[in-house]
């Protein structure tokens, strides 16, 4: 069942100098199975947003449908957190236990799931992040940033959530950390979770989604595919977005005479699109 | 919510009172809790509380916000109030019950203590909303630099004051997202009994202790690679300067004090 959104709109520290509308009336659906990616400029209200589909935030009007319930009336919290898992910007500060494999166990053991039931999720949640049964038993202060945040995943993997946010989960990372984080993702996805991704890159998004929506001043500003999203290089610019590095290069060799199509925006498309216009001339 | 939390919150803003040097604004405050200890009657609180709201108007702080700030003390203003409503001595005793007794004494002790804490607190809210925590050290700073001749450490403890300050929001919304974070993972800091709360508050401190060890430890090696190396010979970006409007405060200020006084002296309660 879908995730829905209807006319949600958030207002911060309301009567106060501080008040922010941080949210605008955004209405959303996001259908199971998707692999959505959120992007925005700085203080779009992407964190915000996502903080309400499992009602860690209430929205100031409007509701969000998780299933047909109106998760704000009524329903058990920690049945929301089990179907939508969300997982925070930098989590790998929220580590707090002994041992990576207690830490990973926080979440399942908090759902009242047996403890067999909890070691089998705690060993796939940490095999699907990736990490090797010699830093299971380890202190969780001992990993590496990398590890620590892939450590911080798998504690909302092990929960089994059918849809997984995740709040810029490739940020401060290294290339290498990052292709790894990709390749995490992917084996999540491909496990058969709903995945909604916020990113500040484009080039990650532009790699791994389906679906793409665009955020500006708390509304949704655009929202299609990777292709319809990222030919819109004019409307993106002006909400200080950049575009995906082959984008860029589409771009650029557009304006010195060539003609590849607006709605290429991945190396391989750009490569197939290069060599047939070379074989042309 | 914690982010409901005035008081030591700095309510930006260029009114008379916000432009104020510092050193008169706590200097000021200070005049004025005496002023509180000093009134005997209501004729003198009622002339503070008056005073007061001038000042809060003069600052274009909405009253809504001041008062807000209040809730917190509330519980203490009450354990006060019935306190001394029961232990107040006298022998005019309105009504008894066993050992329990309150006199009319208790009644006035009781109100009195009550309406001192609250202009108290609003006091020193009116100098905290409208003082920017650097300011306040930077005054703190100031006004103390006399006694460093005598090995009084002004500079080392403002310095420790203000980056105190500095990290309250911090921590708070450090608070805030840990929390968030746990409560994503299905921790329940809301039910239980004292123990089980008290147990379910680990994941929440442990992090949060994690992160201030880290933090201080990075603000050191950040003051460390400024050089920094104590308040000796330090200069100021913004020196601070007493202005005309700063006699002028000092003046409205011993006229209210000299108020009290008169109304004490006369005996008009
Ligand atoms: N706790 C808060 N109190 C008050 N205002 C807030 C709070 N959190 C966010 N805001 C404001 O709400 C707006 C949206 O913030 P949000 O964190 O959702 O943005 P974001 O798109 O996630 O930005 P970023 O890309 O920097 O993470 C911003 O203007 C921000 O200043
Ligand atoms: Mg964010």
């Amino acid at each position: 069942m879908p995730i829905q959104v209807e006319h949600l709109t958030h207002v911060y520290a309301p009567g106060t100098p501080f008040e922010t509308k941080a949210l605008d009336d955004i209405n959303l659906t996001i259908e199971d199975g998707e692999f959505v990616g959120l992007i925005g400029h700085t203080g779009s209200g992407k964190s915000t947003l996502i903080q309400h589909l499992n009602a860690i935030m209430k929205p100031t009007s409007g509701r969000v449908l998780v299933d047909g319930e109106d998760i704000s009336q009524g329903v058990k919290k920690s049945d929301i957190r089990k179907k939508v898992g969300l997982v925070f910007q930098y989590p790998e500060y929220q580590l707090f236990e002994e041992t990576v494999e207690k830490d990973v166990a926080f979440g399942p053991k908090n759902l009242g799931l047996s403890e067999d039931e909890i070691a089998v999720r705690v060993k796939e949640a940490l095999e699907m992040a990736g990490l090797e049964e010699e830093q299971w038993k380890k202190s969780p202060f001992e990993l590496s940033g990398g590890q620590k945040r892939r450590a911080a995943i798998a504690g909302v993997l092990a929960m089994k959530p059918k849809t997984l946010i995740l709040d810029e989960p490739a940020a401060g990372l290294d290339p290498k950390g990052r292709s790894e984080m990709r390749r995490m993702i992917r084996s999540i996805r491909a496990s058969g979770a709903t995945i909604l991704m916020v990113s500040h890159s484009m080039d990650d998004v532009a790699r791994m989604c389906e679906r793409i929506i665009v955020m500006n001043h708390g509304k949704i500003a655009l929202d299609g595919r990777p292709d319809e999203v990222f030919s819109e290089g004019e409307k993106l610019h002006e909400m200080h977005l950049g575009l995906p590095a082959a984008a860029v290069l589409r771009d650029r060799l557009n304006t010195r005479g060539f003609q590849i199509p607006a709605n290429v925006y991945t190396i391989e498309q750009l490569k197939e699109e290069i060599l047939k216009a070379l074989k042309k001339e | 919510m914690l982010s409901n939390i005035t008081i030591g919150q700095y309510f930006p803003g260029t009114s008379f009172i916000h432009r104020l040097d510092p050193r008169t604004k706590i200097l000021l405050t200070v005049m004025l809790i005496v002023c509180i200890f000093v009134s005997k009657g209501f004729m003198g609180f009622a002339l503070i509380a008056l005073f007061m709201l001038f000042c809060a108007k003069l600052s274009r702080i909405s009253l809504k916000f001041i008062i807000r700030g209040l809730k917190p003390i509330a519980f203490i203003v009450s354990f006060t109030f019935i306190l001394n409503l029961f232990l107040g001595a006298g022998t005019d005793v309105i009504w008894e019950w066993g050992v329990l007794s309150i006199t009319k004494q208790g009644v006035r002790n009781a109100v009195y203590m009550a309406v001192r804490l609250v202009l108290l607190v609003t006091g020193t809210q009116l100098l905290t909303l409208t003082t920017s925590p650097i300011a306040l050290t930077d005054g703190l700073e100031r006004l103390f630099s006399p006694f460093k001749k005598i090995g009084f450490p002004a500079h080392e403890l403002a310095m420790m004051m203000s980056i105190a300050l500095r990290f309250i929001p911090t921590l708070i919304e450090e608070t805030e997202k840990i929390t968030k974070a746990q409560k994503a993972r299905g921790a329940d800091f809301e039910s239980g009994n004292l123990l089980k709360r008290a147990k379910a508050m680990l994941p929440l401190l442990i992090p949060l202790f994690v992160g201030s060890f880290r933090r201080a430890d990075d603000l050191a090696m950040a003051m460390e690679a400024r050089c920094y190396r104590g308040g000796n010979g330090r200069t100021k970006m913004n020196p601070l300067t007493f202005a005309k409007i700063d006699l002028i405060a000092a003046g409205v200020f011993t006229a209210l004090f000299a108020a009290i006084i008169v109304l004490n002296i006369f005996g008009i309660f």
